[in-house]
């Protein structure tokens, strides 16, 4: 036995992990060995020291400290209570009025408050409607009259096939979020729920499958009620126009990236899909103070909005080129053209805009810490939704002479063309909040804030030669 | 040792069973936190914001793992982050792990060191031989508890407590020689 495997049983015998034999190993290598002797006196000695080092103890009792902030945490649950469980009360069992089931999530345990199914509602919403705004492309829009942007996007739409494959695929990659995502407490339950609920909605929405999808099975009806289900659940305000929908999803999207942040004071570390919603269509501006509003309490319960939603989306475009238009965008965007159906904005999504939504989202999540309790996603979603309620409604910081558009999108600042959407510039990844854009008044350059912790690092991008340096 | 009664408790949802829970683990999230961090502020910090991950997220522990070594990830997946954010870390191969010739030893060793030139000499360790060294001497964890706190493997585990003594020593050895300081 030489002496670095002889090192190796004096560490063990530390820590009490010899047995007999190789203890007595270990004193008769040390009796002949004085190096060995010395190191193992001296590591002895030093464990002893470690062991006795001060145990020490807080100077004042930390929980006393953090009792505020845990009664915040809760009230801001209670508070979230009815306004998410509104979000997917679609799913509340199929004809029971939408009413009861915030009053019912208020009895009961605060653990148990957050069903699965609310949980995976919540989330296919999300999932649903960020993918919209990511993968919403203004370009394509002409203007405010959809009927001809339809027809046109169906024929452009390179991807477009019957909408009983997408729609199926649609739920399928949505449950595969949803696995993905740990922040949903039971993951295989909140996937399971989703196509159940589908089939709850369908009852309802018996016109919405037929309506979009003419010649299905019953299988890919069941699938397309099901994402008109958590299209029309994601956008219980989106009833007049996307924008609110829109502003709904950003919001609980970031709750589920900020889900392992676990800070819930901390505002959204990024708007992320909000601003892509372009700033210049107009109809979602006026529209998105009332997607926060949505999640207040008070307000009334949004099933019926949403109910009323699937329902009447394809019954107004009852028409087949628009079903298939709908579907155009690959899986990653199959979410979008649902709410889409409600918006009359439709556009098929840039399949490159889609793809790296997906990456984002798949950045996102992994960073998500295992076991996460899903019932904090939708705590969290209200308090952003209520704290960015007003940044939502502008999601995008406009240049003074209106040609460009700042946008936060997570820890990255875009700046993008006002009128087409094209990224032009994306600032360097910072591990922190950007907040303060602000434009300086002639327009040439654009400064901002990255905030990390306590500290925060000026930048300023310079629009000419789209290039940024630190302050 | 918390009482897996009062864990359940706490995560039915019983909000005082919580908060008593909170304040039996408090002290050893903040020893950890502080031998982590080597200041009081920061492990303040720390510790308040693992007990509020605690109180979030007491729902998602499983008893199959041992509830302290899952309070323990918590508390040292916040340092870690913090220490990565904070301060630049030396590496374990600028100390030579060479066998020191036996001058004057025997009086090195009975000179003993004090508990700040520990605290110094821990808090130039690498952050994960750092932790594993707070682990097994301020929460009296085993290999395996170290193990299951950190994800890391059993081997792993030893390899950095070991080396991480190796190098204690041999800092130490440095102060008591040259008397000298950080």
């Amino acid at each position: 036995m030489n002496c670095q495997e002889v090192m190796e049983l004096m560490q063990r015998q530390l820590d009490g992990d010899l047995d007999e034999r190789e203890s007595e190993i270990l004193t008769s290598h040390t009796r002949q060995c004085p190096d060995c002797a010395d190191m193992y006196e001296r590591l002895s000695k030093l464990s002893a020291d470690l062991e006795n080092l001060p145990r020490v103890s807080p100077s004042h009792s930390l929980v006393d400290a953090i009792l505020p902030k845990l009664e915040e945490l809760e009230r801001a649950e209670r508070i979230a209570a009815p306004a998410t469980s509104a979000a997917p009360a679609a799913q509340a069992d199929a004809p029971a009025p939408a009413q009861t089931s915030p009053t019912r999530a208020r009895r009961l345990p605060w653990t148990k408050r957050w069903s699965t199914r609310a949980a995976g509602g919540a989330l296919a919403a999300a999932v649903v409607v960020g993918l919209f705004i990511v993968t919403f492309d203004p370009a394509l829009i002409g203007g405010p009259g959809a009927s001809d942007n339809a027809s046109y996007s169906a024929d452009e739409a390179p991807l477009s096939s019957k909408m009983a494959n997408q729609s199926t695929a649609a739920d399928e990659s949505m449950a595969q979020r949803m696995e993905h995502n740990e922040t949903a407490s039971g993951s295989d339950e909140s996937s399971s729920a989703a196509p159940e609920d589908g089939a709850a909605g369908m009852t309802d929405r018996s016109t919405a499958s037929g309506g979009a999808a003419p010649q299905e099975t019953e299988e890919a009806n069941g699938g397309a009620a099901n994402s008109s289900d958590d299209g029309a659940a994601a956008a219980d305000n989106a009833e007049p126009a996307g924008g609110a929908a829109a502003d709904n999803a950003a919001s609980t999207s970031d709750a589920d990236q900020n889900a392992d942040a676990s800070q819930a004071e901390e505002l959204p570390s990024g708007t992320e899909s909000a601003p892509a919603a372009p700033a210049d269509s107009p109809a979602k501006a006026p529209l998105a103070p009332t997607a926060s509003e949505g999640r207040a309490p008070q307000e009334t319960p949004a099933a019926p909005a949403a109910e009323e939603d699937g329902a009447a989306a394809p019954a107004a475009d009852a028409d087949e080129t628009r079903a298939e238009q709908l579907q155009a965008p690959q899986s990653a965007g199959d979410g979008a053209p649902q709410a889409e159906q409600d918006t009359d904005t439709a556009a098929p999504a840039r399949q490159d805009e889609a793809d790296a939504s997906g990456d984002m989202a798949d950045d996102t999540q992994s960073d998500a810490p295992r076991g996460g309790a899903g019932g904090y996603v939708p705590e969290k979603s209200q308090t952003i939704g209520i704290a960015s309620g007003d940044a939502l409604a502008s999601p995008g910081v406009p240049s003074p002479d209106g040609a460009y558009e700042a946008v936060v999108s997570g820890s990255t600042l875009q700046l993008r063309n006002a009128e087409s959407g094209a990224l032009l510039f994306e600032s360097r990844k910072d591990d922190g909040r950007i907040v303060n854009v602000v434009w300086s008044d002639d327009g040439a350059t654009l400064a901002y804030e990255v905030e990390a912790g306590e500290q925060s690092r000026q930048y300023v991008v310079n629009i000419a030669n789209l290039s940024e340096s630190a302050q | 040792m918390v009482e897996p009664g009062l864990i359940r408790a706490a995560q039915s949802g019983d909000r005082d069973a919580l908060i008593t829970l909170l304040r039996e683990i408090e002290t050893h999230v903040y020893r950890t936190a502080y031998y982590i961090l080597n200041n009081e502020q920061d492990a303040l910090d720390a510790a308040q914001e693992a007990l509020i991950r605690v109180y979030t997220k007491i729902g998602s522990y499983e008893e199959k793992a041992q509830f302290k070594t899952w309070v323990q990830r918590i508390v040292t997946n916040i340092c870690i982050d913090k220490f990565r954010r904070s301060k630049p870390t030396v590496s374990i191969d600028e100390h030579d792990m060479v066998f020191r010739e036996k001058q004057n030893v025997e009086d090195e060793v009975m000179s003993g060191y004090v508990a700040k030139d520990i605290r110094e000499a821990i808090d130039k360790l690498p952050e994960h031989h750092r932790t594993v060294v707070v682990l097994r001497y301020m929460q009296d964890f085993s290999y395996n508890e170290i193990a299951d706190s950190l994800d890391l493997p059993l081997n792993t585990v030893k390899s950095y407590l070991f080396r991480a003594r190796q190098q204690l020593q041999s800092l130490l050895q440095d102060y008591q020689k040259g008397g000298v300081r950080g």
